[in-house]
């Protein structure tokens, strides 16, 4: 069963992203590796993005900065948070070759239509800050907590389509020309592109066809910008020194998600040094049932609590096992190392809960 | 208040939606009315309830019950075949690779032909459709979808179908929004986020919260006080102790997180835990149960 050794990976890599869905304690499971990184003597950089208030506070962060501070309790630790309210506007301003070309974009019906139905944009700003990040020196090693998505995977997903749609590359053939109406009555356009133009058009309206034209006219200006900083975040991920860190929760799932994760990873040749399996249980055996009716009848525990007390042992221990089975047949049928964090409890709260968690990481390898 | 025919099943991932939506699909199916549960899963797994893989072809997997899977290049063909006159002449158009991506880059499209075919099958062939829809945040995408057609096109056919579908999905008595949920911080969170978005555009009528997975207090405080003193009594207890103390916890936890999704006046049914048993089992209980709770109700 291969244990995940923090230790080695916050050592061996100068950026380590932890993703998966929202909820599963990402933010906390990054706040920890900071924490460990800056342990480990290397100036560490937490960023995270929309942390819940309570550890906002744990790292020093109530006033939702986006530039580095320094978390107290934490010696070579900074964090900073990610500004939540991106959006893909701001994304086309910063990234149009002029901002009277910016302006054409925002000013399409078609794209303020379709702008608000798109999902991609915070993904795709947390991308560009780690890219701003990883030639910033100061740091020996920068944890990145991703945003939190309805599936782990949108975090690279949704950043493509959105690529793909300001791109329309499938649709290059069609509209690449100064007008479409024009091109189709001198009839250079081929043959099947006409019937999807026609057919399209017959569906839809002559108006869209013409807003969608415009559309990709104007987004010509902005593509390139997007386009290479997309590949230069590509090289950033991609590189050796940059690695992944999945956090689940111990659900059925599990698996289908961490292999459905390791997979795009794997094609995109970007690395997973392991997964973190939150919340899990733990739940001791009781030695010995019968001794302990015996002491509860000498206290003040009626024999109807004990039972009752019984039966929810048993019940949670029977989770706890189905969880330890899952996660035990999945380690045996994979290579991925995993490292288990139970459940604390309540909500992680205050610095020494921090602490606990990074603790609890380590003791995979101890 | 007649009972609408389209059930939208959403929630975050993780929450049981699938098994909420089958056992949805099941109690319908169970009263004698033909029922079709409609999938998004691309995966090419079989269900986990009904063990076929769904398939665009309607398969019947029990009796008034149906599976289908959505998919929206099928969904175009069809739509096309039957709408377009001359249309076998468009077929091998749309199967172009390229002319695929084009509409893949046109987020509205692929999702107005899959809203399409879903009130399609609801308004002629069948008395409910169960959508196991994609997860919240992507459900408000579809969900938004006909509003954003009706807004951005001004004729066609695919503009006179989408106001229709606008309204129908508007109308109570024709669709209603069903969120499943847990009793936990994130999902309750999303799933309150995604009703009062409902309300707030009046695009769907959401008339329940499904919290699933929930586990009922088992002791009050001065119980659990009392076992933690035995457990300090007596070594043997500690496993027994740290148990109550656990569920007592999670029981706790759950309340509270139902009592804010009611607050917002959302009618909320509970779902208990059922891990012992196999999905199958699962969705027979849930059935029962949803039967009793939220179609009668």
């Amino acid at each position: 069963m291969a244990e995940l050794n923090l230790r080695e990976v916050l050592g061996d890599h100068r950026i380590v992203l932890c993703g998966g869905s929202g909820g599963v304690g990402k933010t906390t499971a990054a706040a920890a590796l900071g924490i460990l990184g800056a342990s480990l003597e290397r100036r560490t950089l937490v960023v995270t993005i929309d942390p819940a208030r309570r550890l906002a506070n744990a790292m020093g962060l109530d006033s939702l900065s986006s530039s580095p501070q320094p978390v107290s309790g934490a010696d070579g630790l900074d964090a900073m948070m990610l500004d939540p309210g991106a959006t893909i506007d701001e994304l086309v301003v910063r990234h149009a070759r002029t901002p009277e070309g910016a302006a054409r974009l925002l000013a399409n019906p078609y794209y303020q239509q379709v702008a608000s139905t798109l999902s991609g944009s915070r993904e795709f700003m947390a991308m560009e800050k780690l890219y701003e990040l990883s030639s910033d020196t100061e740091y020996d090693l920068i944890v990145v907590d991703t945003p939190p998505t309805q599936h782990a995977l949108d975090f690279f997903e949704a950043p493509r389509h959105l690529l793909e749609l300001l791109d329309g590359s499938g649709l290059g053939v069609l509209v690449r020309s100064s007008n479409l109406m024009n091109r189709l009555s001198f009839g250079m356009v081929h043959r099947s592109q006409k019937q999807m133009a026609a057919l399209f058009e017959m569906l839809t309206g002559h108006r869209l066809m013409v807003d969608v034209t415009a559309f990709f006219h104007t987004y010509a200006d902005v593509i390139d910008g997007f386009k290479r900083r997309a590949r230069k975040i590509q090289e950033v991920l991609e590189s050796e020194s940059t690695t992944f860190l999945l956090v689940v929760a111990p659900e059925e799932d599990l698996v289908d998600q961490a292999d459905g994760y390791a997979a795009v990873l794997h094609d995109q040749g970007m690395s997973l040094s392991g997964t973190i399996v939150n919340q899990t249980l733990a739940v001791d055996s009781l030695r010995s049932k019968r001794r302990l009716m015996a002491e509860a009848s000498k206290e003040d525990i009626s024999a109807e609590l004990l039972d009752r007390a019984l039966r929810c042992h048993e019940r949670w221990s029977r989770q706890a096992r189905r969880q330890r089975e899952m996660i035990d047949e999945w380690q045996a049928s994979r290579a991925l190392p995993v490292v288990e964090v139970p459940r604390l409890g309540r909500n992680v709260s205050g610095f020494d809960d921090l602490r606990w968690f990074a603790d609890r990481l380590l003791m995979a390898d101890d | 208040m007649a009972e609408p025919g389209l059930h939208i099943v959403s929630g975050k991932g993780g929450v049981g939606k699938t098994l909420v939506a089958a056992s949805l699909a099941s109690a319908y199916a169970a009263r004698g009315e033909q029922t079709i549960l409609v999938t998004y899963d691309v995966s090419g797994s079989p269900h986990p309830v009904f063990a076929e893989v769904p398939t665009y072809e309607a398969k019947t997997v029990g009796a008034n019950l149906d599976l289908s899977h959505l998919d929206p290049h099928m969904a175009l063909l069809e739509y096309v075949r039957r709408n377009v006159a001359f249309s076998a002449a468009y077929t091998p158009v749309l199967k172009n690779p390229s002319v695929r991506r084009f509409l893949r880059a046109l987020p509205i499209f692929d999702q107005l032909i899959m809203l399409g075919k879903i009130f399609d099958l609801a308004t002629h062939e069948y008395e409910h459709v169960v959508v196991d829809a994609p997860a919240t945040g992507h459900c408000k995408a579809l969900l938004q979808v006909a509003d954003v057609a009706a807004r951005t096109l001004v004729a066609g056919p695919i503009y006179t179908n989408s106001v229709r579908m606008r309204d129908m999905m508007a109308d109570a008595d024709i669709s209603e929004l069903v969120i499943v949920t847990l009793a936990e911080a994130t999902p309750a969170r999303e799933a309150l986020e995604l009703y009062e978005f409902t309300r707030a555009t009046g695009l769907i009528n959401c008339n329940a919260i499904l919290a699933n997975r929930i586990v009922p207090q088992m002791f009050d405080q001065e119980e659990v006080d009392r076992i933690h003193s035995f457990a300090a009594r007596t070594s043997l207890a500690t496993p027994l102790a740290a148990a109550v103390e656990l569920h007592f916890d999670i029981a706790n936890e759950q309340a509270a997180h139902l009592e804010s999704l009611r607050a917002s006046a959302a009618i909320v049914h509970e779902l208990p835990e059922l891990e012992d048993h196999g999905m199958e089992e699962q969705a027979a209980v849930l059935c029962e149960l949803l039967q009793g709770a939220f179609l009668d109700g």
